[in-house]
């Protein structure tokens, strides 16, 4: 049994939360894709048959099943209004999202979301190394006064030639990932920070999102590099039309090295008013919430709770609709006035 | 000496919801074999200071007589000629009894000189009942425990059938302590009677349908012996709790089913005997495990293989590879098979067609004969196994080789029908 540290109910072994109260049970304090620790599992019994006996792959010497390790579910909170949570999910064996979410003494906020392709070879180590690689390359170019979207095209070229290195296994296809990148700086005016509003510099491959929430200004930042959009964006196809084909979700762009020279990541740039809110995460979350609005109620939840509860209760969210996909949450909430965007 | 082992698994870890079969295909391959695949397993080493016993088995009953006597006593005599003088090495010359023709010695000048003295001698003449023949060696091979044992049984008639229960009690006794390689001289043994023998003594049975070819066939089965570097070395493999193992089979170079030679070691751990292993070998393993099902999403390790020796009395465990299963609900991963799993599927179905199509054509049913002997065609044409072709030309007249359209021969050499019959089970490897 698995008991809840909130309410003291007696949880299935399989509850990644508590079925009474909801709180997150057994939380392991993971850092994304710290490469040098082995992975380690999230409990400390088998959750099929309660052995301790467990392999730090997470594989139970008993009844052979695997258990959740620390790169199936893992959390940062880089402050209380900065935090990233990526989760297995259901349906699939293992987490290939990863999120790499950096805050810079200049006050400046990075936020990296990759999602592995399934269908490819070793997807988990590609959003790692993707998402690790892209965050690393955006601080060195921000802390070298690179503009913002100078940056994310490097950086993105950088996880390109990361990715494109890795060696798919067996006869399987190379590995490849998702990408989106997201830089939040101050709006600087003659020498002051504009306390009112904050810009956001974005880059993509793909069909891991960005969102904005904030009071009557809810937006997607975002626009898949998908065959839906596409058919949609040159007109050959209605949205209702498009979506209804098999392959309306299937990505056109990505990282790896199968990706060809045409897929070029599209770079974005919006100044936005303050307060809101920066969601950047993978279709595990937003394919239960397709509408704007909806994303943002199932990040609302519960009312006054600090950011992490509601990036888990996310989770939560999307594995209550199935949890068909891994799902990864970076948010980031701006206030007003705070001199430094992310502030404490 | 090191002998260094690579493992590798090839299977296709996705099932469908509901499954619980698992297949997975092991290659093993010493020293520079190796598959060379991503993935594998670092090699770790095993060094042998072993001895070697090499023993010499040869039927001198009555129907050996004229030339294949002749022929097997000079193949034997070459045979001492080519041992490397720091092997030992017994003849045994069997007949309604056992001689020990030259006893356990060094192979040593003067004792070879003795040994092929002692073979001039050697007349064919009496029955066949080769359970005291194997008694007799199994002596021998007792006085060196620990060594490298190998044997080679040379005869051309059937066991006599007043002895198959001292024979089954003899191979009881002779099992795990020495290997046999089995050959069948002429046309008048028994197929299903060498391959029995063969297959508890972890050897190979073939036919040598013309006595002249005794001594080639004899120096290649001396030197794939005198290659081998460690011996008792099993496969080991460990399944978890619930699991069975449907079959585990040895797929390459031959198939050969050693599920019923199952060891328990614990109640999740089985060890299956692979004998001894030389430099430049490899071999594969099919195994089927059947689990308890999983949710979609689930991952499980499904089964665990590795060799297992003993040296100086510790048990080392090399060459370790995992087999997995993972549930899916998506249906273009589940149903992909696995390319080195379908092909050696294919091989073994081409062994088990072929050996009913032979049967069925003994028997006079020439029809279910053909469609069987068909579907052998066919598959050996996709799996590119020439040399199954060959023997299969022999029997049946084809036509087309790609739609197994084909004619049975009425008209047969009984050499080669026995010759399709032993060899069926030698299997081609995948084309990487
Ligand atoms: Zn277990």
């Amino acid at each position: 049994m698995n008991h809840c540290p909130a309410c003291h109910e007696e949880n299935d072994l399989a509850a990644r939360f508590c079925e009474s109260c909801g709180t997150a049970l057994a939380i392991p304090e993971g850092v994304a894709g710290n490469d040098s620790n082995l992975p380690q599992t999230v409990f400390p019994n088998c959750q099929k048959c309660d052995s301790t006996d467990l392999e730090p792959d997470g594989f139970c010497n008993q009844c052979g099943f695997r258990n959740p390790t620390k790169r199936d579910r893992f959390e940062q909170i880089i402050n209380p209004n900065f935090v990233a949570i990526s989760d297995r999910g259901i349906k699939h064996s293992q987490n290939e999202d990863c999120f790499a979410i950096q805050q810079l003494s200049d006050g400046r906020a990075v936020l990296v979301v990759c999602d592995g392709v399934s269908s490819s070879s070793n997807p988990g180590i590609a959003s790692q190394q993707a998402s690790q690689t892209a965050c690393r390359s955006i601080q060195r170019s921000l802390e070298a006064d690179v503009e913002p979207s100078q940056a994310l095209l490097e950086a993105i070229a950088a996880a390109q030639s990361t990715v494109a290195k890795l060696v798919p296994s067996g006869h399987g296809e190379a590995p490849s990932t998702t990408i989106v990148a997201a830089i939040v700086s101050p709006i600087v005016e003659s020498g002051v920070e504009s306390p009112a509003m904050t810009q956001i510099t974005l880059g993509w491959l793909g069909d891991s999102r960005a969102y904005w929430f904030a009071p009557e200004a809810s937006q997607q930042l975002t626009q898949d590099h998908s065959w839906c959009e596409e058919m949609v964006a040159t007109g050959q196809m209605s949205r209702e039309e498009a979506e209804r084909s098999l392959q309306a979700h299937a990505i056109t762009r990505w990282l790896g090295a199968d990706a060809d020279g045409e897929m070029e990541p599209t770079i974005a740039q919006i100044n936005l008013p303050l307060p809101g809110r920066l969601l950047l995460c993978s279709d595990g979350l937003w394919n239960y919430a397709s509408e704007v609005s909806q994303l943002q109620k199932s990040l609302q939840q519960p009312e006054g709770a600090d950011l992490i509860t509601i990036a888990r209760k996310g989770v939560e969210f999307a594995l209550r609709c199935g949890g068909q996909d891994n799902i990864t949450i970076a948010l980031l909430d701006l206030k007003e006035s705070p001199p430094n965007s992310g502030g404490t | 000496m090191t002998t260094q082992f690579n493992a590798q698994v090839y299977q296709n870890a996705y099932l469908p919801e509901g499954s619980q079969e698992v297949n997975a295909i092991m290659t093993i391959a010493t020293d520079n074999e190796s598959s060379g695949e991503s993935g594998g397993n670092a090699p770790i080493g095993a060094t042998s200071g072993a001895a070697r016993v090499f023993g010499i088995i040869c039927d001198t009953s009555g129907s050996m007589e004229g030339e294949k006597i002749r022929s097997a006593k000079q193949a034997i005599a070459k045979l001492i000629e080519l041992l490397p003088t720091d092997v030992y090495f017994f003849i045994v010359t069997g007949s309604s009894t056992a001689q020990l023709l030259s006893p356990l010695s060094l192979a040593t000048v003067s004792a070879k000189q003795q040994a092929l003295e002692a073979l001039r001698g050697v007349t064919a003449n009496r029955s066949t009942t080769i359970s005291t023949w194997l008694r007799l060696a199994l002596q021998q091979f007792q006085q060196m425990p620990g060594a490298i044992a190998q044997a080679l049984l040379l005869t051309d008639g059937q066991n006599d059938s007043s002895d198959t229960n001292a024979l089954n009690q003899a191979l009881n006794a002779c099992e795990g302590q020495f290997q046999c390689d089995c050959r069948g001289v002429g046309t008048e043994w028994r197929v299903a009677q060498l391959q029995t023998i063969a297959h508890k003594l972890l050897g190979t049975a073939d036919i040598i349908p013309e006595a002249a070819a005794i001594e080639a066939d004899f120096r290649a089965i001396l030197g794939q012996a005198m290659s081998k570097q460690i011996s008792d070395i099993a496969l080991r493999l460990w399944t978890p709790q619930g699991a069975k193992v449907m079959f585990c089979k040895q797929v390459s170079p031959a198939i050969v089913d050693v599920t019923n030679k199952a060891k328990a070691v614990s109640a999740q751990i089985t060890d299956y005997p692979t004998g001894s292993w030389g430099n430049q070998e490899s071999r594969d393993y099919h195994f089927c495990i059947r689990v308890n099902a999983g949710n979609v999403g689930d991952e499980m390790l499904a089964g665990r293989a590795s060799l297992v020796y003993s040296q100086n009395g510790v048990e080392t465990k090399v060459a370790e590879t995992r087999i997995l299963a993972i549930w899916t609900d998506d249906e273009v991963r589940s149903a992909k098979i696995d390319r080195t799993v379908a092909h050696y599927t294919g091989q073994a179905e081409l062994a088990q067609v072929i050996q009913e199509g032979m049967e069925e054509r003994a028997k006079g049913n020439f029809e279910q004969a053909t469609a069987k002997l068909s579907r052998a065609v066919q598959l050996s044409a996709e799996s590119g196994n020439e040399a199954t072709m060959k023997l299969l030309r022999k029997v049946v007249e084809v036509e087309d080789e790609a739609t197994g359209t084909i004619r049975i021969k009425r008209d047969v050499r009984k050499e080669d029908e026995m010759a399709l019959e032993t060899r069926s089970t030698k299997t081609t490897r995948i084309k990487r």
